[in-house]
């Protein structure tokens, strides 16, 4: 996503633009080969064989790695990396990347997740906070469609919203319940990345309003999610400006000891292993958060000797991610003559409360969470014969609803948790693979307990029943929201992007990517890795105008 | 008809990873039958009922489960000749269904084979199209969601 933005910007802006992705082709429409299969048309009805999960354990651990859609993800022999510690590190190559398979939640980041490190004494102090990225938010939003209904909510601030989707009266009832019993805790309409309805701008974008399908992790032939593929590659292609190459492995950033500065990219074609150097006066590395790392790493000079712009020695460390192990399920009995019809693509999201306006526990930060409540309809099949299909077709309402929620916990970025390149293992293209060394703490377990008891408290006080909590002992990675490691900061001795995301000592390298961030509060990434992005485009076409870069 | 126990070559099918025989794919197939009557004009589906049991046993099993799922299905012979004196195929009606019955909630490996056979003879019923769309309301593009109907 934000190489999508960064090609739009400049080859919307008049610059001759070169996209280079290490995999395939993705066109919108004629690349979503399972996109209008019904569920009855999937030879295995959707599941994985056996052979596929025990050739891919990291793969196939993500939720969205099934029949329909495993295409679109790195099977884990085709690029290996070393798991110094368990880390499941989910990836897709190809135009558009994981924003195909994406979970399209968009909400916005407040002041509070921007001050957390100079607050709260870890990592470094962001040098942006949320008045530097408010409009940039705005403008994305616009672009991308997101439909979400004004909260009001300094801890998750509104943006430029389309019309919601209806909510049910479960989502409705836990909402007016937490509102009854806490003063902190909102039960909101999840942000999505849906167009709720149409306008000029995703007229011309060629999409078209969402049918909640709830296949999107295929491909949308409508439009009707956000992802790269349907609207960023195709705008900035509409120019004339944009160069894509797909299949085009990066290497390593070429340095330039006299002029001092990048001149281009090393590339290695990901099918003949050519290999070829593209030279460009601005240099965007979006290669999402792990990968970007391993380019600027094994991107060595003689100016760099431990990869470019990497005097304070932090590249490759204080990787960060969220913390998605908790689980609470319950049932409801108190909306028995009323069930939900037809389907939505969001649920409802319920903003962090611990330690937001200070610290308040015996941990640091806090957790996001989702909430979902879905009436449960009873298919019996313990009997057999005549009267098992009898059952079958006695299927029904139960008056019941199945409700949930998932924690999505901020971890605190530290040096312990870094990536390397490995001394030993190359990869396919001749580049060092990746040694990845991350693990949770102790403070992702106080969080942990935290959200079941507190949850277990709220499930409690609705009145739910059958209140389950689980630890799913999520790995590492596994949450797909890994960021870090380029991170920004004020000081050039401890942090490697300035404010406007340039490499402190290479200004002409920008990195905007989940690599850049600091640290991680608890939002889904996205919108703010696209905000940042679209930022930083715009800044460094205001300096190339300017002759400044 | 030759008794099944004469068919001794592994039959050539593409079910690559499962040798079995045309009389296991028979006592396989009326099992499915009378844990679930396949109904193929009222629910129609892409594959047979016994074609979808063998490729989810064939894809989905390892090669442990497979061997598992072998193994019990001659456990399962072993047990009926045991019991009634006679293989399961010249048992009537409400005897297969008893013993379907014993044998379904053992946790033994015959009770594997009979259970593989019961769960995927419930997934393609339950995914066909007839009762996806009639019996749980399922809608590929549903295009509308309203949050409280009364039932």
């Amino acid at each position: 996503m934000a190489g999508g933005w960064a090609a739009k910007e400049f080859s919307e802006q008049g610059f001759k633009t070169l996209l280079l992705e290490r995999g395939p082709n993705v066109e919108h429409l004629k690349d979503y080969p399972t996109t209008n299969m019904q569920p009855w048309e999937f030879k295995h009805r959707g599941q994985l064989i056996a052979k596929e999960i025990s050739d891919n354990p990291v793969a196939s651990s993500c939720y969205a790695f099934r029949e329909d859609a495993k295409h679109f993800f790195v099977k884990d022999k085709e690029h290996e990396y070393v798991q110094k510690k368990p880390f499941q590190w989910i990836r897709g190559y190809q135009v558009g990347g994981k924003s195909i398979m994406w979970a399209r939640q968009v909400q916005r980041w407040s002041t509070y997740d921007f001050e957390g490190p100079a607050r709260d004494g870890f990592a470094v102090e962001w040098p942006i906070g949320y008045n530097d990225l408010a409009d940039w938010y705005t403008y994305v939003e616009r672009f991308v469609g997101v439909s979400g209904k004004k909260d009001g909510l300094d801890v998750l601030p509104d943006g430029d919203f389309l019309k919601p989707w209806e909510t049910n009266c479960v989502e409705d009832y836990f909402s007016q319940q937490m509102k009854l019993h806490y003063d902190d805790r909102h039960v909101i309409y999840g942000r999505c990345a849906h167009l709720s309805e149409s306008k000029p701008i995703f007229i011309e974008q060629g999409r078209a309003v969402c049918m909640s399908r709830r296949v999107c992790q295929r491909g949308c032939p409508l439009g009707g999610y956000f992802n790269v593929n349907s609207t960023l590659i195709p705008w900035a292609l509409k120019t004339g400006n944009l160069t894509l190459r797909p299949n085009s492995v990066a290497h390593s950033i070429l340095y330039d000891e006299d002029k001092q500065k990048a001149v281009g990219v090393h590339v290695v074609d990901a099918i003949t292993k050519e290999t070829t150097e593209y030279f460009a006066k601005v240099i965007f590395v979006t290669a999402a958060t792990l990968n970007t790392n391993l380019i600027l790493m094994n991107s060595k000079s003689k100016r760099f000797p431990n990869g470019l712009g990497n005097d304070s020695g932090v590249l490759g460390k204080y990787i960060a991610f969220h913390n998605y192990r908790g689980v609470i399920n319950a049932q409801h009995e108190g909306h028995a003559n009323f069930t939900a019809e037809g389907a939505k693509p969001t649920s409802h999201y319920i903003p962090r409360f611990r330690n937001v306006y200070r610290q308040e526990t015996n941990f640091l930060r806090g957790y996001a969470a989702g909430f979902g409540a879905r009436p449960i309809r009873e298919i019996k099949s313990d009997d057999l014969g005549v009267y098992l299909k009898k059952d079958l077709l006695r299927t029904k309402e139960t008056g019941l609803w199945n409700v949930n929620s998932h924690m999505m916990g901020e971890t605190i970025p530290k040096e312990s948790n870094q990536v390397s390149l490995d001394a030993e293992k190359v990869d396919q293209w001749g580049i060092p693979q990746l040694n990845i060394d991350v693990d949770y703490d102790e403070n992702d377990e106080k969080m942990l307990q935290d959200f079941f008891d507190e949850f277990t408290d709220m499930f409690t006080k609705a009145g739910f029943v059958n209140i389950q909590t689980q630890d799913n002992n999520r790995t590492p990675g596994n949450d797909i929201h890994e960021m870090g490691g380029v991170r920004m900061g004020k000081d050039p001795k401890t942090s490697m992007l300035n404010a406007w995301n340039q490499l402190h000592h290479c200004k002409n390298v920008f990195v905007t990517d989940g690599a850049c961030m600091t640290s991680t509060s608890t939002q889904n990434p996205s919108l703010t890795f696209m905000a940042i992005s679209a930022r930083a485009a715009n800044y460094a076409i205001e300096q190339l105008k300017k002759g400044t870069l | 008809m030759l008794p099944y126990y004469c068919s001794t070559q592994p039959e050539r099918t593409v079910y690559s990873n499962l040798p079995i025989t045309i009389p296991d794919r028979n006592l396989i197939n009326l099992l499915s039958n009378l844990i679930l009557p396949e109904d193929t004009e009222g629910f129609p589906t892409m594959e047979s009922r016994l074609d979808f049991i063998l490729t989810m046993v064939n894809d989905g099993l390892d090669s442990q489960e497979i061997s598992d799922y072998l193994y019990g299905m001659e456990a399962f012979r072993k047990y009926v000749i045991a019991i009634y004196g006679t293989s399961f195929e010249e048992l009537v009606a409400e005897d297969q269904l008893a013993c379907i019955g014993k044998t379904i909630d053992c946790s033994d490996e015959k009770s594997f084979f009979v259970h593989t056979i019961k769960r995927h003879s419930l997934g393609h019923f339950t995914s066909s199209e007839k009762y996806m769309k009639d019996y749980l309301n399922f809608e590929f593009m549903p295009g509308r969601y309203y949050g409280c109907v009364p039932v």
